[in-house]
C-alpha cells in the first residue's frame, strides 16, 4: 500500500468537505423540486406542468446523483484515513 | 324578432344580450409566485457555485501531500463524477429566466384582459342604455381616436382579448419547450455514467485501494442505489441514440416513447399515424427532431459544443440519410402491412379497425401477387404466386391463432433493456 505523504488530518478534513458538499447537493435537489412545485401551482397552464415536472425531475436528480457520488468519495477518504492510521500504528 | 324589435324593443334592455364572450375568461396564474420560484432557482444556482468550491477544497485537501498515483486517480474520478453540477447551475439559470419571462407575459396578459374587460363592460352598459345601437359611444367623444359604433368597438375589444389569450398560449408553449430543452441537455450533454460504468468504477477503485470486502460491498450497494437513479437517464439517452438509425427507428414505438413523453414531442402518435400517412410520418419525425436540435444548438454554451455536435449529427445528419434510405428502398405496401398487422393484434382496437386493417393487408398481398404475375406472365409463376397466396392465408391464420404470444414478442422487442442489448453498443 502506498501512503507516501498521505496525511490523516487532511483526509479527515477532505471527508468533512465532501460530506458537506454532498449534503448541499441533496438540499439543492430538494429545493429545485420544491421551487418547481410552487411554479406549477402558480403557472395556471396545465401545458407547462409536464415541462416543469421534467425539468425539475432531471435537474434535481442530477444534483441528487452528484450527492451520491460525493458520498462515495467521502467514504473512500474516510476508509483511506483509517488505513493510513492502521499502517502508521 | 325583427331588427327593429332587437334594437329598439325589449332585447336592448336584456343584460344577457351583451354578456361577455368566451375570450374574456379569466387568465389563471400568479405572476408573483412564479417570480418567487424563479428567484429560488437562481439562488440554488448560486449555491451550486459555492458547493463546487467546497468540492474543490475537499479534493485538494485530500491529495495535498499524498504522493501516489492513487491520489491522482482519486482526483480524476471525482472530476469525472462531479461535472454534472456546473451544468445543473446553467440549467437552473436558464429555467429561472424562462419562468421570469413567462411571469411578465402572464402579468401583461392579465393586465390587458382586466383593462379590456372594463372597457367592454362599459360599452355594453352604454349600449344597453342607448336608444340606438349606432349612437356614438360616449368614450368616442372623450377619446376621438376611438371611433366606431358600439358593435364595432366591442368586436375590436373582443379581438384584442382573443389575441392576448392566443399570444399567452404561445408563450406557455415556448416556456415548455425551453424547459424540456434544458432537461434534455442536462441528460445528453452531461454524459452521466451508465450504471454499468458506475459499478465498475466502484469495483476498480475499491480494489485499487485494497479495501476490505465488507467496505467494498457497502460501496457497491451505495453505487447500485445511485445506479437506479441514473438508469432513467441511461434509458432516455439510449432512446435518443435509438432514434438515429432506420433499423432502430423501425422498432422505436414504445421504446422511443420514453423520450417522446419526456420531451412532450408526440412522435409516438405521429409514428403510429403512419398507418394512414405511411412514410410521410418519418418526414414529420425528422422535422420534429431537427426542431429539437435547433433548440439545443441555440441554448448551449460553447464549452459543451463538442458533445452537443454528436447529438446534432445524430438528429440532423444520420436520421435524414436513414429516412432517405427507407423512403427510397422500402415498398410502401410492406411498411403499411407492418402497421396493419400491429393493428390486428392490438386487443384495444375495435373489431371494425381490425377488419379494415385485415382488408388492407390482404390488399397489399394482392398488389404484390398481381405485380409479380403481370411482370413475368409465366404459368409457373402464376402457380407459384397462388402457392404464395395460400401461404399468406396460412400465415394469417397462424398469426391469428398465436396473436397473444406474437404481441408479447413484439412488446419484448420494445422493452428498453432488451432493445439496448439488441441494438446498442
Amino acid at each position: 500500500m502506498d501512503f507516501k505523504g498521505a496525511n490523516i488530518g487532511d483526509l479527515e478534513a477532505a471527508g468533512t468537505h465532501l460530506g458537506q458538499a454532498s449534503a448541499d447537493c441533496y438540499t439543492i435537489a430538494e429545493g429545485i423540486a420544491a421551487a418547481c412545485a410552487d411554479a406549477m401551482a402558480a403557472c395556471g397552464d396545465p401545458g407547462i406542468d409536464g415541462a416543469l415536472g421534467t425539468f425539475s425531475g432531471t435537474v434535481a436528480q442530477v444534483m441528487s446523483f452528484s450527492s451520491g457520488q460525493l458520498d462515495t468519495l467521502r467514504e473512500i477518504t474516510v476508509v483511506q484515513a483509517q488505513q493510513v492510521a492502521a499502517a502508521t500504528e | 324578432m325583427s331588427n327593429y324589435d332587437y334594437y329598439y324593443g325589449s332585447a336592448i334592455r336584456d343584460t344577457n344580450a351583451y354578456s361577455r364572450p368566451d375570450e374574456f375568461t379569466r387568465i389563471p396564474g400568479d405572476p408573483s409566485a412564479l417570480r418567487r420560484a424563479a428567484t429560488v432557482l437562481s439562488q440554488l444556482a448560486d449555491r451550486i457555485i459555492t458547493t463546487n468550491g467546497t468540492i474543490d477544497t475537499g479534493m485538494q485537501t485530500a491529495v495535498r501531500d499524498w504522493q501516489s498515483n492513487r491520489s491522482q486517480k482519486f482526483v480524476e474520478s471525482a472530476l469525472t463524477l462531479t461535472t454534472a453540477t456546473p451544468s445543473a447551475e446553467m440549467r437552473l439559470r436558464a429555467g429561472a429566466k424562462a419562468l421570469n419571462d413567462y411571469a411578465s407575459a402572464l402579468e401583461e396578459a392579465q393586465r390587458i384582459l382586466a383593462q379590456e374587460t372594463i372597457r367592454y363592460d362599459r360599452l355594453a352598459t352604454e349600449r344597453r342604455n342607448a336608444a340606438d345601437c349606432y349612437e356614438q359611444p360616449r368614450s368616442s367623444v372623450t377619446n376621438p381616436g376611438e371611433g366606431g359604433s358600439f358593435d364595432t368597438r366591442m368586436k375590436r375589444i373582443q379581438e384584442t382579448v382573443g389575441t392576448v389569450q392566443g399570444d399567452l398560449k404561445t408563450k406557455a408553449q415556448q416556456l415548455a419547450i425551453e424547459l424540456y430543452g434544458q432537461a434534455a441537455q442536462c441528460i445528453v450533454v452531461e454524459q452521466i455514467p451508465t450504471p454499468k460504468q458506475l459499478l465498475q468504477y466502484v469495483k476498480d477503485f475499491g480494489s485499487a485501494l485494497g479495501e476490505p470486502d465488507e467496505v467494498l460491498r457497502d460501496k457497491w450497494s451505495h453505487a447500485n442505489a445511485s445506479a437506479i437513479v441514473v438508469d432513467k437517464y441511461s434509458d432516455i439517452r439510449s432512446n435518443i441514440s435509438a432514434l438515429t438509425t432506420w433499423k432502430k427507428l423501425g422498432v422505436q414505438g414504445k421504446t422511443g416513447s420514453h423520450i417522446l413523453k419526456n420531451l412532450k414531442v408526440d412522435l409516438d402518435a405521429i409514428f403510429f399515424d403512419a398507418t394512414r400517412t405511411r412514410l410521410g410520418a418519418y418526414e414529420e419525425i425528422q422535422r420534429k427532431l431537427e426542431e429539437e436540435a435547433q433548440i439545443v444548438k441555440q441554448t448551449t454554451a460553447e464549452q459543451d459544443g463538442k458533445k452537443l455536435q454528436i447529438l446534432i449529427n445524430d438528429f440532423s445528419d444520420k436520421l435524414p440519410r436513414n429516412i432517405h434510405w427507407a423512403t427510397t428502398n422500402l415498398p410502401v405496401p410492406i411498411v403499411g402491412s407492418y402497421f396493419d398487422i400491429i393493428d390486428i393484434l392490438d386487443p384495444n382496437k375495435p373489431i371494425t379497425a381490425k377488419f379494415v386493417a385485415g382488408l388492407s393487408v390482404a390488399g397489399s398481398a394482392c398488389e404484390v401477387l398481381a405485380a409479380t404475375t403481370l411482370v413475368t406472365g409465366s404459368t409457373a409463376v402464376v402457380l407459384s404466386t397462388f402457392g404464395i397466396g395460400v401461404g399468406i392465408v396460412v400465415l394469417g391464420w397462424y398469426i391469428y391463432e398465436n396473436r397473444d404470444p406474437i404481441r408479447l414478442y413484439l412488446d419484448s422487442l420494445w422493452e428498453p433493456e432488451q432493445f439496448r442489448e439488441k441494438f446498442l453498443p
